[in-house]
């Protein structure tokens, strides 16, 4: 039986998708059977970003609705065997599913995955309740700003109510040197505020953009320092002990020389 | 101003509700009103059904409405088997082209029952699906889907073809993952049981003419 996990974030723009993306290619690295659940619908993106929009047949309203099996909706990806998607439908909206329908998706993926990743949709809406609503638990995506630490606090309240408890926090886009400066928020200020565990921070790269755009997750690219950050998440949610990155600002001349000698 | 015209839910989609005793034009000016007025309220695709004999229409009357409700994106279906004057006259009619002269983007749909000219581009993301031929003057990079209800001698044509997707009849052809930019108009059609894609060239397109 598999574990049913959900990105979420509450503010947009984030890395919800960017991070279910690269958690779901980075379980299958590990030999696990995924599938990415897309439940932005309307505003699907999650295929764009692994590469398989040209494969799209059936979405996940086709699932509910009963227009087609659940297997004929699962996408393979191009490059892991064991890695599937569920794409979301563009033409409708987030009422063309129920919570309860999301539930027993959930439940019948569970059978078959290992690890069921779903991407939820920006807001706290009828989209996030669909979401959740078949989650075993949850992972609060934020970055290192006061908009989108009150949204995540915002959210943890409402997963909290819905009975998920213990959500587990992802900070994105960490830049140390502006940390360093002291002008971006710390990570302990952030823990401080959301009171919950730290699952690993991912520092801002540049890759990210780029992978994006080829519909290829970061993780793929074992150069990238957002990919190592995401591989170490990844054996965490497996149950291993991983110590947090130390993020090093390579933009400096000294530190591209010490990287150069090695030190 | 009372209501000629009234939406009702149904389980297959939204039943139109007629008055019996107003004439066509005032119901149609009514339906147009109502349609604009309520634009975002009304979901692409969604179908709309006309209750059997509470109203007849004459097939050019049923033909308008189907018309206007499908400029909003709604899908017309009538339940009466057959329109008042099909009794008289049972040749089966022309379904008429629908030209849509703007861009459809992302999570637009179009759903016609003959051909589809788009004058615009038809954006990732977006789709339409069509009874008859599909044209799309301009870029087509979302989904295509032409002879949506069978007809294999269907075809797709477009100023460039970059689509994510394109469906004829049955058969569905995914487009490579690294798609090259064609500086050409080019048709899809099926040709031995596949999809083929070629460039449109003027006198191919007379020598279809004269074939046909």
């Amino acid at each position: 039986m598999g574990e049913v996990i959900v990105i979420t974030s509450g503010k947009g723009g984030v890395g919800k998708t960017t991070t279910s993306a690269n958690l779901g290619t980075g379980f299958a690295l590990q030999g696990k059977k995924v599938v990415l659940v897309d439940a932005d619908i309307g505003l699907r993106n999650l295929d764009v970003v692994m590469g398989l929009e040209n494969r799209i047949v059936y979405d996940l309203v086709d699932v509910t609705d009963g227009n087609c099996r659940l297997k004929q909706a699962l996408i393979r990806d191009k490059r892991y065997e064991s890695l599937y998607l569920l794409p979301a439908a563009q033409t409708r909206d987030k009422n063309a599913v129920t919570p309860e329908q999301m539930k027993q998706l959930c439940d019948e993926l569970k059978q078959d995955f290992d690890f069921v990743i779903i991407d939820c949709p920006a807001g706290i809406e009828q989209g996030f309740k669909n979401a959740i609503a078949g989650a075993d638990r949850a992972i609060i995506v934020t970055t290192p700003e006061v908009s989108a630490v009150r949204d995540a606090d915002r959210i943890i309240g409402l997963l909290e109510s819905e009975g998920k408890h213990n959500p587990k926090l992802i900070v994105n886009r960490i830049r140390p040197r502006m940390v360093k400066k002291g002008d971006m928020m710390n990570i302990d200020d952030i823990i401080e505020i959301l009171a919950i565990d730290l699952l690993g921070i991912i520092p801002e790269d540049d890759y990210i953009v780029v992978s994006t755009n080829r519909g290829e997750p970061a993780v793929v690219n074992p150069i990238s320092q957002a990919s190592t950050a995401y591989k170490n998440i990844v054996r965490r949610l497996m149950g291993e002990n991983i110590p947090l990155m130390v993020i090093e600002d390579n933009t400096s001349f000294f530190n591209k020389l010490k990287k150069i000698f090695n030190l | 101003m009372r209501e000629y015209v009234v939406f009702k839910g149904s389980r297959n989609g939204l039943q139109l509700v007629l008055d019996a005793t107003v004439d066509f034009e005032i119901l149609i000016e009514n339906l147009a009103a109502k349609l604009e007025s309520a634009v975002d309220f009304f979901s692409r695709g969604t179908t709309v059904e006309l209750p059997a004999k509470v109203r007849n229409l004459s097939c050019q009357e049923q033909e308008e409405l189907s018309k206007l409700l499908a400029s909003y994106g709604l899908v017309f279906r009538e339940v009466n088997e057959q329109c008042t004057d099909d009794i008289a006259m049972p040749e089966p009619k022309e379904i008429e082209t629908l030209i849509v002269a703007k861009t459809i983007r992302s999570g637009q749909e179009i759903i016609h029952q003959g051909t589809v000219v788009i004058d615009g581009d038809v954006n990732p993301g977006a789709e339409v699906i069509a009874g008859g031929d599909i044209i799309v003057n301009g870029t087509c990079r979302g989904v295509v889907h032409a002879g949506a209800y069978g007809d294999i001698r269907a075809t797709i044509k477009a100023q460039r073809l970059l689509a994510s997707q394109i469906r004829i009849a049955g058969l569905i052809a995914r487009a490579p993952d690294h798609l090259d930019q064609p500086d050409q108009a080019e048709v899809a059609f099926i040709e031995d049981g596949i999809v083929i894609i070629k460039t449109v060239s003027i006198q191919e397109d007379e020598m279809r003419e004269l074939q046909a």
